[in-house]
């Protein structure tokens, strides 16, 4: 969800229709039909008439609401106070990527933190927990580029448990590195080189470009296989956004099949920017993988993509058993004595 | 207690002193309480303004004294439009005459 501030007012009809019907309430009834919430609402005095606080799944539903009937809006992104002080004194600088996270010691580390860092989570939310397609991977040897969509921080360990053995040894994940990469933040758990330890991300700077890319080449030119989000960010909405062309940039320079996966589920067990989770099913589906000749175009490619998740997501949806009751459960505090995870 | 919206736009002073300083921030939302005002809710926006504070003050004069104290360090602007809930708006709209 986000989070806007519209600031309205009224035209001639719209003080006509006041001063006649008495009734406000359009607003509410536009947000709800786009599966938001309209959290304040005031009336002014002053150069607006009415301010309203609302919450919507995106910026897309944002634009849907500028053209209201009887008032002129203007509808104002609105960022969390605590946030914004944060950013502030937040540098922009990252880390990484750390070349040594395949090397035998980070290996090992990481077999022995993988029931926190994938499993468990895993075992713990996703119930029950499917994989359709699975027979995609049979054919599969030597590296591949994993693309799937995003909606939950749980996304990677679920698709990482959906994987083949051989893959799950040999697998690292594109990471944001303005999320996951920041320099000189507090507590392990949210240091980069943990992150390059603990679940073999790498920094991919969003909007870089190919030069955020190299890592991910050398990484299987090292016969390491790459999981990769190919919208760029957790989306909301339950729409596929826009892929991004990095995937296809590297499945292309190496010569690597893609391998197509939706998942379903888990944006219900942790929705974007909420810590409570519940238990809920998540269905993952394997589609088959996607080999591209050479001298493709990066954007044919990304499109070939995002066409084959959205089959996916397609097949996904006319198989949808109806929804079950789940019962919220707080989160776990997994976080030894002495570190903090802010 | 009467709500009040508080729009408030930095001056390139206020930005300089933002980026040094963000903390500078929490010590003004302190600094409005101890002047009788309470915060119930802000943001950091984008576009004309660059923060909105939905404030609860206890009348006109304390929100003008407010106004002209922050005002009077030249880092912000400030234009507070006085709000009412929409459903007490309504119930005086529809309130038998």
């Amino acid at each position: 969800m986000a989070r806007f501030i519209i600031l309205s007012k009224f035209n001639s009809e719209g003080q006509q229709q006041l001063a006649k019907t008495r009734q406000l309430g359009a607003l509410k009834a536009e947000v709800e039909a786009l599966h938001g919430k309209l959290v304040e609402q005031y009336f002014l005095l002053g150069s607006f008439d009415i301010f309203s606080i609302v919450d919507v799944p995106d910026g897309e539903a944002a634009h849907l609401m500028t053209a209201g009937a009887l008032t002129k809006r203007t509808i104002i992104p609105a960022i969390d106070m605590k946030l914004f002080t944060r950013l502030l004194g937040q540098t922009t600088e990252t880390t990484g990527p750390h070349r040594w996270q395949i090397s035998l010691p980070a290996r090992i580390g990481r077999r022995l933190l993988r029931k926190q860092t994938f499993t468990g989570d895993v075992a713990r939310w996703c119930k029950p927990y499917t994989v359709l397609g699975a027979e995609n991977f049979d054919g599969l040897k030597g590296p591949a580029v994993f693309i799937a969509n995003h909606a939950s921080h749980l996304d990677s360990s679920a698709l990482y448990c959906a994987l083949p053995k051989r893959y799950q040894r040999r697998v690292a994940f594109g990471a944001a590195a303005d999320r996951f990469y920041i320099k000189g933040r507090k507590g392990i758990k949210k240091q980069g080189w943990w992150f390059s330890l603990s679940s073999n991300s790498f920094p991919i700077k969003r909007g870089a470009g190919r030069s955020s890319l190299a890592h991910g080449e050398w990484l299987l030119e090292k016969k390491w296989s790459i999981v990769i989000f190919p919208e760029g960010a957790r989306s909301s909405s339950g729409r596929l956004a826009r892929f991004r062309v990095g995937p296809a940039l590297l499945a292309l320079a190496k010569d690597v099949p893609v391998v197509p996966m939706f998942m379903e589920g888990l944006a219900a067990i942790r929705p974007r920017g909420q810590k409570a989770q519940q238990v809920g099913a998540v269905t993952i589906r394997v589609g088959a993988p996607l080999r591209f000749p050479q001298g493709t175009d990066p954007s044919t490619a990304t499109k070939a993509m995002e066409h084959a998740i959205d089959a996916l997501r397609v097949e996904a949806k006319s198989a949808r058993p109806p929804r079950p009751i789940l019962e919220p459960v707080a989160v776990p505090t997994l976080v030894p004595s002495g570190l903090s995870l802010g | 207690m009467a709500t009040y919206i508080m729009m408030t736009r930095l001056t390139d002073e206020g930005r300089k002193t933002l980026k040094e300083r963000p903390q500078r921030l929490e010590e003004v939302n302190k600094e409005i309480e101890a002047m009788g005002g309470r915060i119930s809710s802000q943001y950091a926006i984008l576009g004309e303004w660059d923060f909105v504070t939905i404030l609860d003050a206890p009348s006109n004069e304390v929100v003008a004294r407010i106004s002209v104290e922050m005002g009077a360090r030249g880092t912000v602007q400030l234009t507070t439009m006085p709000a009412m809930t929409l459903s007490s708006f309504i119930g005086m709209l529809t309130a038998p005459k």
